[in-house]
């Protein structure tokens, strides 16, 4: 048990490498927009992970095909200062299934103020509320 | 820099429209059939007016009942959602947000009801609805989709093909006359003077969605049927697709899904995905096409 035990960590570090060099490079230009930037002076309030992406990756395990989420933590200057293995997707047959199609990233977005933009032609968003909606609140608001 | 005063502007089913046609002013015959048919679907299906279909069966008893034939292809596709959701999307939710005070009134104070909401059950077979008791019913945003898909096949029909239209937010755009895509910004959920990022729209739509605009009394307008309580976890989910109905569907949809079924719910719906998380990170479908400020 334990043989098997360290074989799949050994496989899951393996594939941890992997999934960074993966990540990395996909993420070369941003990692370079995100170095300038600093270059740049951009100051960043969490002195450690700024953002993270994450991806899925499927590896034949003793037991049978698993798969693993990597959630790889990049610094402000886009360095890779973490890397997480979990074993999130493990569930029920449904959710399981429904896992190989998850690649999804995961990543903190800042944002950057409306009025920055140019060329903007419209703002997708959410539905403003009605005037009765509104009217209604501040209504409650003042019995407060 | 954003092209304010710009487009044909009006009021319909409870939000702020714009039509904008690259080539020419929006003829009045255009116009008047737009708000024709906003008006009449608002009128037709929103909750809020108690002579609309949405509200029929407020009262009914268990049985069948014929319905339209548009509130039959609407509900068709909210049951695909529902069974998409493991049944956690539900239109039939629309009693559950009254008794939270979301009302025709909007008296936005919890009623002493709400603890013992029952989600009424129902099918839709062709045009004939089963239920199993009073049921109400809020389209919500797949409603709208909907509706600005219709908007689109209005201006299609009258010979435009170089237009945007954009319902509350959610928006369906062809490109510009030269073949360029429309360029969107997309507001961060709750953070209105901020986006996130922006699309270039050509011959999709775009759907945005948060939990912040209907907020009131702890509760906001986005519900979890069995739990009677409004959702955790997700502040806003942003989706483009080919349609706008599509996109809103996609919105809807992973509103209540788990992260690790996301791509699949969407893959479903031919949508690409924003999922913006109450701590502050984002899940961005692999395929997703724009720019976000990371």
């Amino acid at each position: 048990m334990n043989m098997l035990k360290s074989r799949r960590n050994l496989i899951i570090a393996i594939l941890a490498v992997a999934a960074a060099v993966l990540l990395a490079y996909k993420y070369v230009p941003a990692l370079l927009q995100a170095r300038n930037d600093a270059a740049q002076g951009v100051t960043d309030t969490d002195p450690v992970v700024s953002r993270e992406v994450s991806t899925v990756a499927t590896y034949e395990a003793p037991g049978g095909t698993d798969k693993v989420r990597f959630t790889i933590g990049l610094d402000a200057g886009g360095r890779v200062v973490s890397v997480k293995a979990s074993d999130a997707l493990k569930g029920d047959e449904v959710s399981e299934n429904l896992a190989t199609f998850s690649t999804g990233l995961l990543v903190v977005i800042r944002g950057k103020k409306l009025s920055e933009l140019t060329a903007v032609d419209r703002v997708g968003k959410s539905s403003l509320t009605t005037a009765a909606f509104n009217a209604s609140i501040l209504d409650l608001q003042k019995q407060l | 820099m954003m092209k304010k005063g710009e487009g044909f502007t009006f009021t319909g089913i409870g939000t702020d429209w714009c039509v904008l046609t690259d080539g020419g002013e929006l003829r009045q015959d255009a116009r008047t059939g737009i708000t024709d048919y906003i008006r009449v679907f608002n009128e037709r299906f929103s909750r809020f007016l108690p002579d609309s279909e949405a509200c029929a069966f407020r009262k009914a008893e268990a049985g069948e009942y014929p319905v339209s034939e548009e509130f039959a292809v609407l509900l068709e596709r909210a049951g695909g959602l529902r069974r998409l959701t493991n049944g956690l999307y539900d239109p039939a939710v629309g009693g559950l947000l009254e008794e939270a005070g979301y009302d025709a009134a909007y008296s936005m104070a919890p009623r002493p009801g709400v603890e013992e909401f029952r989600l009424p059950k129902w099918e839709i077979r062709g045009q004939v609805l089963t239920i199993d008791g009073p049921a109400v019913f809020d389209l919500g945003g797949m409603g709208k989709g909907y509706c600005i898909d219709r908007v689109a096949d209005i201006l299609e029909t009258l010979g435009y093909t170089h237009y945007l239209v954009d319902g509350g937010g959610d928006i369906y755009a062809t490109t510009k006359r030269g073949g360029e895509p429309w360029h969107i910004a997309l507001e961060y959920p709750g953070k209105l003077d901020t986006a996130a990022g922006t699309v270039e729209l050509a011959d999709q739509g775009l759907a945005v969605s948060d939990t912040f605009r209907r907020q009131w009394g702890g509760w906001h307008h986005i519900v979890h049927p069995f739990l009677r309580a409004p959702i955790e976890g997700v502040l806003g989910v942003a989706a483009l697709a080919p349609t706008a109905w599509d996109a809103d569907c996609a919105t809807s949809a992973l509103f209540f899904s788990d992260t690790q079924e996301y791509a699949a719910v969407a893959k479903s719906l031919h949508a690409r995905y924003l999922v913006f998380r109450a701590d502050g990170r984002t899940e961005i479908s692999t395929d997703w096409e724009g720019e976000l400020f990371v």
